[in-house]
């Protein structure tokens, strides 16, 4: 049957059958001791002036899942709640991050999104890293983790929150990437679809006066993401800007942010959250909260990647730069979650 | 008289064995028979991956416990991906077959 010798030729290898590798900078540690170390925190803590070195040094080299086990253990010893008491001990950026740190991603992610759309005002620049930036299992995750009653200060759904916080094609857009309906990537290169996606995302682009947004709103909320890049690919034979390059002509303002970031994730996501950490880290005065945010959600996933993509772009390494622009505790405990310099 | 789905798995087996016996231990295939099975049987495939390490990469794949040698058992899950692969192309095929009679 000379089908199967074409149908072959369609086929990729993908890495899809396992997990995507990680660059964690933080690992758990060997020979763990749980309450041990939540022994050491309550003494800490219970220090006159409190002990925020041993704080830092402990809860910043531990895994996600040890940390949980060591707030398991306090609650033991102490009679009370971790978080609660780490609160009343320490103050200011290194208190957001321990306690950043203390909640596992999923929960983390949520709480950021609500927190960027919580009263008047909603921190656009936050609702679009996180949204654009999760793939759609972790997106739906964070759904799930959104509606727990469990976090009492998180009620309604997130699609209604979005929905309520933002308006127009923006809002079209994160409402689509929310509603998770991204293919899972196949095997199969359908180069059918791939030159037809080109050609519609130029002909609703910048091959019109306008652009219909809608039409690039569901071909980069649905497809996969290793179909769209060879879709950016075939892009460039219809159209003489590049991808990047027409969303910056045909749209602006936040729907323009949000469309590069998603293509930014799409090619290189560790790139994008080092962009993030120089942009944030360019005045004197660091965005803390960018900061703190990337740093505590990518120490487990893929930092050490985005530390070599930092000092590929920036010539001085992201621990430098760290150790420029901030200061005390939160420092040591920045550049702890960093690992070390490059 | 042996049926087709018969003759197919002797194919198998006959296709595993006649590159695995050309060196060293004959039931397994090392990295040098694995291209060369490759190259010969499955010539479409490794045309369309534009990757020289293709090869390297499916033999890390298929070696599960790292020895260097890939058995029958560890080679036939490369066929199987590759059936349920053109399996989906051959459903499109099909349906879009349809669409044309119209």
């Amino acid at each position: 049957m000379a089908l199967v010798s074409e149908f072959l030729k369609q086929l990729t290898l993908t890495h899809t059958g396992g997990k995507e590798p990680t660059f964690p900078s933080v690992l758990p540690v060997a020979n763990f001791d749980p309450s041990r170390d939540a022994a050491r925190i309550e003494t800490a803590i219970k220090t006159k002036g409190v002990d925020e070195q041993t704080i830092i040094d402990i809860l910043t080299r531990r895994s996600y899942e040890q940390r949980a086990y060591i707030a398991f253990e306090y609650e033991k010893i102490a009679k009370k709640d971790m978080a609660t008491a780490l609160k009343g001990a320490l103050s200011g950026s290194v208190e957001t991050l321990i306690l950043g740190l203390l909640k596992s991603p999923t929960q983390y992610d949520a709480s950021e999104l609500k927190a960027s759309m919580k009263g008047l005002g909603t921190d656009e620049e936050t609702l679009i890293e996180i949204v654009c930036s999760r793939s759609s299992q972790e997106l739906t995750e964070i759904k799930r983790v959104y509606k727990e009653s469990k976090y009492h200060h998180l009620h309604k759904e997130l699609e209604k929150d979005v929905a309520g916080d933002t308006s127009g094609d923006f809002a079209k857009l994160l409402m689509a990437l929310v509603q998770t309906k991204r293919d899972e990537p196949s095997n199969v290169v359908d180069y059918e679809k791939i030159d037809y996606d080109a050609r519609a995302l130029y002909e609703a682009g910048v091959k019109r006066r306008g652009t219909d947004v809608v039409t690039w709103i569901s071909i980069m909320s649905e497809r996969s993401v290793p179909h769209l890049q060879r879709v950016f690919d075939r892009y460039k034979s219809y159209s003489p800007y590049d991808i990047k390059e027409s969303i910056m002509k045909e749209v602006k303002g936040d729907l323009e942010k949000s469309f590069l970031t998603l293509v930014e994730c799409f090619e290189n996501r560790q790139l994008y959250f080092a962009s993030r950490l120089s942009e944030a880290m360019k005045s004197k005065g660091a965005k803390e909260k960018v900061v703190t945010r990337i740093i505590v959600s990518r120490c487990e996933v893929d930092l050490m990647k985005i530390r070599t993509e930092f000092k590929r772009q920036n010539g001085k390494s992201l621990y430098h730069t760290i150790s420029d622009h901030t200061k005390g505790d939160y420092q040591k405990a920045l550049l702890s979650l960093v690992g070390g310099d490059d | 008289m042996p049926s087709e789905l018969e003759k197919a798995m002797e194919s198998l087996i006959m296709v595993f064995h006649n590159y695995a016996s050309r060196e060293g231990k004959t039931g397994t295939l090392n990295r040098r028979e694995l291209k060369e099975l490759m190259e010969n049987e499955l010539s479409s495939f490794l045309m369309s991956q534009k990757d020289p390490a293709a090869v390297d990469k499916i033999m890390k794949d298929l070696d599960t416990n790292g020895d260097g040698q890939v058995t029958f058992e560890e080679f036939v899950s490369l066929v199987v991906g590759l059936s349920v692969a053109c399996e989906q192309c051959y459903k499109m095929h099909l349906s879009k077959g349809c669409v044309k009679k119209k």
